[in-house]
């Protein structure tokens, strides 16, 4: 499992290396100068140049771009153009809220998505799984500002009974800390869970036509075993890359929800930066959601591969 | 909301052609293509008509702010004592007329980067590389990042969903194009003297029509989901536009109050992207049988 992880680093890196590239590029080729837009409408000459001198910007492309990847890879994220901060300090005031966000989401999304898959994937009555089907179309069509505002104004307004902005820090109880959770984590998990659950029930409909099932049958298994042993554990793989795969969904998803539930997380601090135009604090933003992104879609390949034998990197 | 894309893609690397004609019995003979018609055209033909059904102009102040839904205002007054469901109905004009438009600009461009490896081997193999990059990235991020270079505002809405769709039309155009360039008619043409040009325009995209007819209602559905979030966070349509978005963010403040002034664009927007969404899923069933 390790040596896969190795074999799968090169690959990784490659992409990261890309991605950043890509980013820089996107940030810095676009019209209009940073430094201009930063010193503002009636800045002059001066002013802006100014701007320009202490963020780097009159150095050449690839020397700036070489001084931000450095910065990256030894873990200085440089300093916020706006209020002289460090941005390791921005990320790290506000990296718990989203990080609890995210945990809370993959695990709802994961219990949720696998419950239903399995209920679908097992059933022999076509009609629950058509309706099963049809209830995954809907809600795996459905942003996460609309499952959100909906349970808003369920939870918030016709039946108020858990609270619906805001959030609480540890010191006040990990009961506290839930409560708040709830609510954002269940309208970011919503529409991945449809996800996974129509992949699972689809997976699991087609294993109970491979052949090791028939032979199971004709051994005189039950088919709970048949159905727990054999066709589950052959469909998981795909619930578990889906995972993985809608992790970088689920990350862009927790901007809007954090925005709708008032939670001070990241996704807040990158709103303010675009609205304050704090180009370095987006930039390393975008950065980091991406190398989490490509690290989680790795490790949920792992896990495959770990679960499955045939599986090997060639 | 991307998983019917990849899908469509896969098909046509696999080789299969998902063009032909969709028959109006087609759309109409499942649950799910009569439902997901019906809100089709039916948006469109609020976004239509919007001057004509909706009971007051989008910027009309009446005499009092924060109007319980009732008969004069079905979903009552906003903070200025405009009618709600006046601003809901412009606004899903105003989002449906935004994808209408940036659509083909992104639509055009990744076609013909997609479709470029048939002239520029390496330059087909780098714009891949790059659409698969960018694919990679959350949407709604992708769309922060052109918010911040644009500043925030309807322009900025309108080049994010390009930019959007120009790797999901690449990656589309690309695979659809490498899939036929195998086919033995293919070489049959190309081995009569047909240039590029013409294999492109009489084999491949005959070829890939339904899969981008597929692709053009999810863009549809994502370009609305685009222009929502952005707007949700402040960084899309301004007020006092009526944008769908829009709308969500300047009643949030008020949702235990006037919980209908923040419901009525959701519903908008929730019925819009599905419908779409559907719409794709079933032209898609159709198109594969």
């Amino acid at each position: 499992m390790g040596n896969y992880l190795i074999r799968r680093l090169p690959a990784m890196l490659v992409t990261l290396f890309a991605a950043s590239i890509l980013i820089f590029l996107i940030l810095r080729l676009a019209p209009g100068s940073p430094a201009a837009t930063i010193a503002g409408p009636d800045a002059s000459a001066e002013q802006i140049h100014a701007v320009e001198e202490k963020l780097g910007l009159n150095a050449p492309l690839p020397q700036q771009y070489g001084t931000w990847l450095i910065g990256l890879v030894t873990g200085n994220l440089g300093v916020s153009i706006i209020n002289d901060q460090p941005i390791t300090t921005l990320i790290g005031s506000r990296v718990e809220s989203t990080l609890l966000l995210a945990l809370a989401a993959t695990v709802l999304m994961s219990l949720l998505g696998i419950t239903l898959g399995v209920l679908g994937g097992s059933s022999r009555s076509a009609r629950l799984r058509s309706y099963l089907d049809a209830f995954y179309s809907v809600l795996l069509s459905l942003p996460t500002y609309v499952t959100s505002v909906l349970l808003l104004v369920l939870f918030g307004v016709l039946i108020p009974v858990l609270p619906i902005s805001g959030e609480a820090s540890f010191e006040d109880g990990i009961g506290e800390v839930l409560t708040y959770l709830v609510l954002p984590a269940t309208a970011l998990a919503i529409p991945h869970a449809a996800v996974i659950g129509r992949l699972l029930q689809n997976s699991m409909q087609e294993a109970m036509h491979e052949d090791y099932v028939r032979f199971g049958i004709a051994k005189g298994l039950s088919r709970a075993r048949i159905l727990w042993l054999h066709v589950l554990r052959n469909s998981m793989g795909t619930a578990i890359v889906a995972i993985g795969i809608r992790f970088s969904g689920l990350l862009g998803g927790a901007v809007v929800v954090e925005a709708l539930f008032s939670r001070n997380g990241l996704g807040q601090l990158m709103i303010g930066s675009v609205l304050s135009r704090d180009y370095v604090v987006v930039q390393d933003l975008i950065m980091l959601a991406v190398a989490i992104a490509v690290i989680v879609q790795a490790l949920s390949e792992v896990a495959l591969a770990s679960m499955d034998p045939r599986i090997r990197l060639s | 909301m991307t998983a019917p894309t990849a899908h469509t893609a896969e098909d046509l690397e696999r080789g299969q052609s998902i063009g032909g004609r969709i028959r109006a019995s087609a759309l109409l003979g499942t649950s799910r293509g009569l439902v997901s018609t019906i809100l089709a055209v039916l948006m469109i033909t609020i976004a239509i008509l919007a001057p004509v059904i909706a009971p007051y102009s989008s910027d009309q102040q009446g005499a009092q702010s924060f109007l319980s839904p009732g008969a004069g205002n079905l979903l009552g007054t906003d903070e200025f004592g405009r009618d709600i469901l006046s601003r809901v109905i412009f606004a899903v004009r105003l989002d449906l007329v935004l994808a209408v438009l940036a659509i083909p600009v992104g639509a055009i461009i990744g076609t013909l980067l997609g479709l470029s490896g048939i002239w520029a081997k390496s330059l087909g193999q780098v714009s891949a590389r790059v659409f698969d990059l960018i694919l990679g990235f959350p949407t709604l991020i992708l769309g922060i990042a052109v918010a911040l270079l644009l500043t925030p505002g309807l322009p900025a809405v309108a080049v994010a969903i390009a930019i959007i769709n120009i790797p999901v039309f690449g990656r589309l155009a690309r695979g659809g194009m490498l899939a036929q360039l195998n086919r033995d008619y293919v070489m049959a043409a190309k081995s009569l003297g047909a240039s590029n040009t013409r294999i492109l325009l009489k084999q491949v995209l005959p070829n890939i029509r339904g899969a981008l007819l597929v692709q053009s209602a999810i863009s549809i559905a994502d370009a609305v989901f685009i222009e929502g979030g952005l707007s949700i966070l402040g960084l899309g349509v301004q007020p006092p536009t009526p944008s769908l978005g829009g709308l969500v963010q300047s009643g949030l403040p008020y949702i235990t109050t006037s919980p209908m002034y923040v419901l009525g664009p959701t519903i908008a927007l929730a019925l819009i992207i599905l419908g779409f969404g559907l719409l794709a899923d079933t032209l898609n069933n159709r198109s594969e049988t």
